[in-house]
């Protein structure tokens, strides 16, 4: 990794071919002008000079660049000089890499290459380095000089024996496990969000569709209202299984032979279809996991789960599907396989709320929905009187969310649940805190509740429900850092590498 | 844990704040003479003045008055070798804790308003993004804090 390295060379056919996609608009229209201006034969031979000169330059461009362009490993830093005309040198010291991902396009998997991508925590949306294609070992080989070469201790220090042997196999796999085809299936099934509800809702509709055409009776106003609804009901349910349809397949090719292993250090994570996604995440980088339970799946005992890494910028919402479906009883294993720092918060008994928590979190709310209906009703004398409807609505819904929140601490680790629609429970790691607060307001002082908010390296900010008081200072407390490093000296814990 | 941090910003800094609010009240004033104008001239119903200008002081007396007493009343930090301790807000209280080696860095700015009364704010960065400020400082004693707090997160990140 140290002598310069130079692409495969079929990155020139991509750029060819990029850049002539590019050109196409400007050339037509240019080929427009000429008939236009000029017309007949005369035209032709100067679309066909400028045509020439243009893709000759295309290609020009792309054999330079492409030979221009080197990449290598020095003195800790990934470095990387490119450009036809201009040369720019791009430097990344190993410590600010954050990942490192192959992304294989159908084109990709033609000629056997893959585009690898490196990024660090700048928090722009394009990667910092991009090649284009190398074959699949320069990729493995690059990819275990940039994230091994910190543990062999500096780039003097390593030995090329050293690398031979372990080049090719990057360091040995703990754990492996692949989405099944049914999973799969199942996964594309429930992952629409309220999609799915408002689908199963469609026999519904239809049923009262029925009732409602046979009843030729009623008064002919409330029919042709009724049936209004009903075919906006009907258009609807069209629509929404269409998207249903689509979040299927969707599913399917961006999740197809899903798959994640674990050695000691990183997560590698594999997906795709057409597009063969594969990404790198060092264990210590992850954040956060949440464990996602959507109205579909929860009845089923099913949930996803995700993690959260520091690095990944603002380019996809920071957060990365670790497994898509997991039955609720398996996450332990789960996690106790690839995650687990995780594993002893997620197996702690989860705490409810303070009972006092459910006044501020039901009662609190129902002023708003309370007005809205007096306001309805005075407005609307006839229809307004459904919005008192609003009221147990707004009501159970909050007792929902009131009665699925919960917590849970163990060690290291603490653990909130949460509602909107989807519960949600996530566990935060004291290492990821960059700070940690307590909140509370005069009201809440009074009665001894308080919240906690906490800050990670992802950016991400955290805030739990009301909780007691104590519970929080105590929270605070165990996720100090300066405690834990006094802790870790005594045991030899196996998470040591993860500080 | 259940005691507030033992210092308080600067005094002044409720004269920062409070000029800082009747920039923006003179603006949210100018609005609602804006909109006193449109209501006389489309004749609209003078129920919607009064509640307008209800709103505008109600909004703008304590914003200006009273907001920026409590919150100086509330502010305080502290640092110590190990953290830095922060508590902001009046009604929201946020007491916050920043272990040394978390941070990122440390800047002090200085706004006009702060310029004209020799005060400096004092702002704490971690990774992330997240920022904290101390904000009213003799620029004196805030330059001295950056750079013990400075030291502080190198001895932190040292060990």
């Amino acid at each position: 990794m140290n002598s310069p390295q130079r692409l495969h060379p079929i990155t020139v056919l991509f750029a060819i071919s990029a850049n002539l996609k590019n050109m196409v608009i400007p050339l037509l229209v240019y080929a427009g002008i000429n008939l236009v201006n000029r017309g007949g034969g005369q035209a032709l031979i100067w679309i066909a000079v400028g045509t020439g000169l243009v893709v000759l330059f295309i290609i020009t461009q792309a054999v330079l660049s492409w030979y221009r362009q080197v990449y290598f490993v020095e003195n800790d830093e990934f470095r990387m000089e490119r450009g036809a005309w201009l040369k720019k040198k791009i430097y990344i010291p190993l410590k600010r890499i954050q990942s490192v991902d192959n992304v294989e396009t159908i084109w990709h998997r033609l000629f056997g290459v893959v585009q690898v991508r490196i990024e660090t925590a700048s928090g722009k949306e394009e990667p910092e380095a991009v090649l284009e294609a190398v074959t699949r070992s320069a990729a493995d080989q690059l990819k275990y000089a940039l994230m091994h070469q910190k543990a062999v201790g500096g780039a003097e220090s390593k030995t090329p024996a050293h690398l031979n042997g372990e080049t090719d196999r990057e360091k040995p796999l703990l754990h492996t496990q692949r989405l099944s085809h049914s999973s799969l299936l199942l996964a594309g099934l429930t992952s629409g969000r309220l999609g799915v509800v408002l689908a199963l809702l469609g026999p519904i509709l239809s049923f009262a569709d029925d009732v409602f055409r046979i009843d030729e009776g009623m008064i002919r106003g409330a029919y042709l209202w009724a049936t209004g609804i009903l075919s906006i009901g009907w258009l609807l349910f069209t629509v929404l299984l269409f998207s249903w349809l689509i979040s299927i397949i969707s599913t399917f090719v961006q999740d197809y032979r899903f798959t994640i292993s674990r050695d000691h250090s990183h997560l590698i994570i594999q997906k795709g279809l057409l597009e063969r996604r594969r990404t790198l995440i060092p264990l210590r980088r992850i954040q956060a996991v949440h464990l996602v339970e959507n109205l579909a799946r929860q009845p089923l005992g099913y949930a996803t789960l995700h993690i959260e890494s520091a690095g990944y910028g603002t380019e996809e919402d920071q957060k990365l599907v670790a497994f898509p479906l997991l039955k609720r009883s398996q996450a332990a294993i789960f996690l106790e396989r690839f995650l687990p720092e995780f594993t002893e918060a997620a197996q702690a008994p989860i705490q409810p709320l303070p009972r006092r928590v459910w006044k501020r979190m039901v009662l609190y709310f129902l002023p708003l929905p309370l007005l809205l209906a007096a306001a309805l009703t005075w407005f609307f004398p006839h229809g307004g009187s459904w919005g008192w409807l609003l009221l147990p609505l707004v009501f159970l819904y909050h007792h929902w969310r009131y009665h699925d929140a919960g917590w849970m601490l163990k060690e290291r680790v603490v653990g909130f649940r949460s509602r909107r629609l989807n519960r949600v429970t996530t566990w935060l790691p004291g290492r990821a805190m960059q700070s940690r607060t307590l909140r509370y307001t005069p009201l809440s002082r009074r009665v001894n509740l308080a919240s906690f908010r906490t800050v990670l390296a992802s950016g991400n900010r955290y805030d739990s429900h009301w909780l007691e008081k104590k519970d929080v200072i105590r929270l605070i407390h165990q996720m100090d850092p300066e405690r834990k490093r006094d802790e870790k000296l005594n045991e030899d814990s196996p998470f040591q590498e993860l500080q | 844990m259940n005691v507030p941090p033992k210092n308080r910003i600067h005094r002044d800094a409720i004269h920062v704040w409070r000029t800082h609010q009747l920039i923006t009240a003179a603006l949210i004033l100018a609005l609602a003479g804006g909109g006193t104008g449109l209501i006389f001239a489309f004749d609209w119903p003078r129920w919607i003045l009064i509640t307008l200008w209800g709103a505008v002081l109600l909004y703008i007396i304590p914003a200006v008055w009273v907001y920026p007493m409590l919150r100086w009343r509330y502010y305080h930090y502290e640092v110590n070798e190990k953290e830095i301790h922060i508590q902001s807000g009046f009604f929201f209280i946020r007491r916050t804790y920043i272990p040394m080696v978390r941070i990122q860095h440390v800047n002090t700015t200085q706004g006009p308003l702060l310029r004209r009364r020799g005060l400096s704010e004092l702002e704490i960065n971690t990774a992330g993004g997240a920022s904290f400020t101390i904000p009213a400082l003799q620029t004196e004693e805030a330059d001295q804090l950056r750079n013990r707090i400075g030291g502080l997160v190198r001895v932190a990140q040292d060990e």
